[in-house]
């Protein structure tokens, strides 16, 4: 089972701040998306009002065709892993397994207890004893045996270290392959995991930037290599996202597409062309003067 | 609704409490044992040690247990699938559990010290007649506890959701109105502190068990849905650090 999200003009409001300004997006279930966007620009307001964390303060969200908010059959369905985990301080990790486990209809003990395993948690342990990393564990553990058919990961694995977000990564896209369901992974780690994404989504300042499937979104830019003074010449007067040289070679990032003439010169000139990266096309279109011209 | 996860709700609550309800009783039971055996070896006592002290801490105790209903457990469970309305209900299941150990601890202490006092002989010492001298005084003080009880666990309770909903500073100000409902539930009953002090500022003797009863049921359901009406679209915030 895999659920659809449609949110439609959605407007998340703090007192007199905007979070989430007239966004509308549409996610297909069975996907894995990601959610990027810098600090502040209104990720988790997004994901709280999809997984009925807060109402929206204008427009609608709907789960499956239904507003999942005070929605019992939708949000046991709904499963929102955010950077804390949502238990006390001084629970232990065996109390908070064990009410996830009462809790989420599709709970797989087996796999809860081999994600221990691998992340090594300590389940006498109580949370405030808990490592950043061994509490960001905890919550991707949850998120990952509650097999909801929407899993939501807000930045929950940022706290781990690289072999266990790699860890992690791995256990995402294996279980999603036996498991089908919609998952959405919000973070700034772009190039760690984008590769994980079938579609990504880029808000800036609670607008919509970009979303389309992740190669897609890399088509928007050609990354140009070769030696310097030709990929300087053949870049001069394109948007740049990224420039790095090493010796006599230049890797330059460009925004935008190139003509079939363009690339036949390009290669002419012992040029290669490759997808622009994701981290450097989220860099360009969340500039402060990127989001407004790409909008 | 959903019965089974409202069940599950408060079998879990009372399975994470018990050890803080049962090691508040392991703690205060023997205290008092101890506190109301020493006077009756010294044979000297004019009020209910059981009714003046033993009798108030634990309704406090309930009001802190109250607090945390919102303030600490709601986030864990809305962030496990929980509706809102759900968890209002589970937690609901919860404090009637919860006020009816109480009660019935309550009672049984009276029935013990009532017990002492007698052989003791220093019932005729007493300034206020003692409150269960036989099995209907018993069964009436234990509705007067139970009730007591569950409007101190609701008052509890939405004291902790004004603070989760509004804040620290305006928590704070709400308090003496989140106090209401058990100022009128003891107020029915006599209760020590607080009704046995306003039923003696306006002049009343306690009211008949009923009247209580009416008084208590009416201020437990406006703290309930006043409760409700905090908690059934407030947004959840990061509990753990």
């Amino acid at each position: 089972m895999t659920l659809s999200v449609e949110v439609n003009d959605l407007t998340v409001r703090y007192r007199d701040t905007v979070a989430v300004d007239g966004m509308t997006l549409k996610l297909d279930g069975g996907k894995i998306y990601g959610l990027l966007g810098r600090n502040g620009s209104g990720k988790t307001s997004v994901l709280s009002v999809v997984a009925a964390f807060r109402r929206a303060t204008g427009g609608a969200v709907l789960v499956d065709g239904a507003p999942p908010f005070e929605n019992a059959a939708l949000t046991r369905q709904i499963c929102f892993v955010r950077d804390r985990v949502d238990a006390q301080d001084s629970d232990c990790v065996r109390k908070v397994l064990r009410i996830a486990r009462a809790l989420r209809p599709n709970w797989d003990e087996e796999y809860a207890q081999a994600l221990i395993e691998r992340f090594d948690l300590p389940l006498k342990k109580r949370i405030s004893a808990l490592s950043r990393g061994a509490k960001s564990a905890l919550s991707v553990t949850i998120g990952l045996a509650a097999r909801a058919p929407l899993t939501i990961f807000d930045e929950s694995y940022l706290g781990m270290d690289a072999p266990s977000r790699y860890a992690f990564y791995d256990e995402v896209l294996s279980d999603y392959m036996a498991h089908p369901r919609t998952i959405i992974v919000s973070t700034h780690l772009i190039e760690e995991v984008g590769s994980l994404f079938e579609e990504v989504v880029i808000i800036d300042k609670g607008r919509l930037v970009a979303h389309d499937e992740t190669e897609a979104l890399r088509g928007r830019g050609v990354a140009v290599t070769g030696p310097a003074d030709a990929v300087e010449a053949f870049t001069a007067g394109r948007t740049v996202l990224g420039d790095q040289r090493l010796g006599g070679t230049r890797s330059t990032t460009v925004y935008g597409q190139l003509t079939d003439e363009e690339r036949t010169r390009a290669r002419a000139a012992g040029l290669d062309l490759g997808p622009v990266g994701l981290q450097d096309l989220f860099v360009h279109l969340t500039a402060s003067h990127g989001a407004e011209a790409h909008r | 609704m959903t019965t089974s996860t409202a069940s599950i709700v408060s079998r879990s609550q009372l399975r994470s409490s018990l050890p803080m309800i049962g090691g508040y009783w392991a703690i205060m039971l023997p205290v008092y044992v101890t506190i109301v055996s020493v006077v009756v070896a010294v044979g000297d006592t004019d009020v209910s040690i059981w009714a003046t002290s033993g009798g108030s801490a634990p309704k406090y105790f309930l009001l802190a247990v109250g607090v945390m209903l919102t303030t600490a457990f709601l986030p864990t469970y809305v962030g496990n699938g929980v509706t809102r309305r759900d968890f209002a209900y589970g937690a609901s299941l919860y404090i009637l559990a919860v006020a009816g150990v109480y009660a019935v601890v309550m009672t049984l202490g009276y029935v013990f010290e009532y017990t002492l006092y007698t052989s003791a002989d220093l019932m005729g010492n007493l300034n206020d007649p003692y409150p269960v001298q036989s099995a209907g005084d018993a069964l009436t003080q234990l509705v007067a506890e139970l009730c007591v009880g569950i409007a101190y666990l609701c008052c509890g309770w939405v004291m902790g959701s004004c603070f989760y909903r509004f804040g620290t500073l305006w928590g704070i100000v709400l308090i003496p109105v989140t106090i209401l409902p058990a100022a009128v539930t003891e107020t029915g009953f006599d209760s020590l502190w607080l009704g046995y002090a306003i039923d003696n500022w306006l002049g009343i003797e306690r009211p008949p068990l009923p009247v209580g009863v009416l008084m208590a049921a009416v201020s437990i359901v406006v703290a309930w849905f006043a409760n409700f009406a905090l908690i059934r679209a407030v947004a959840i915030k990061k509990v753990s650090g």
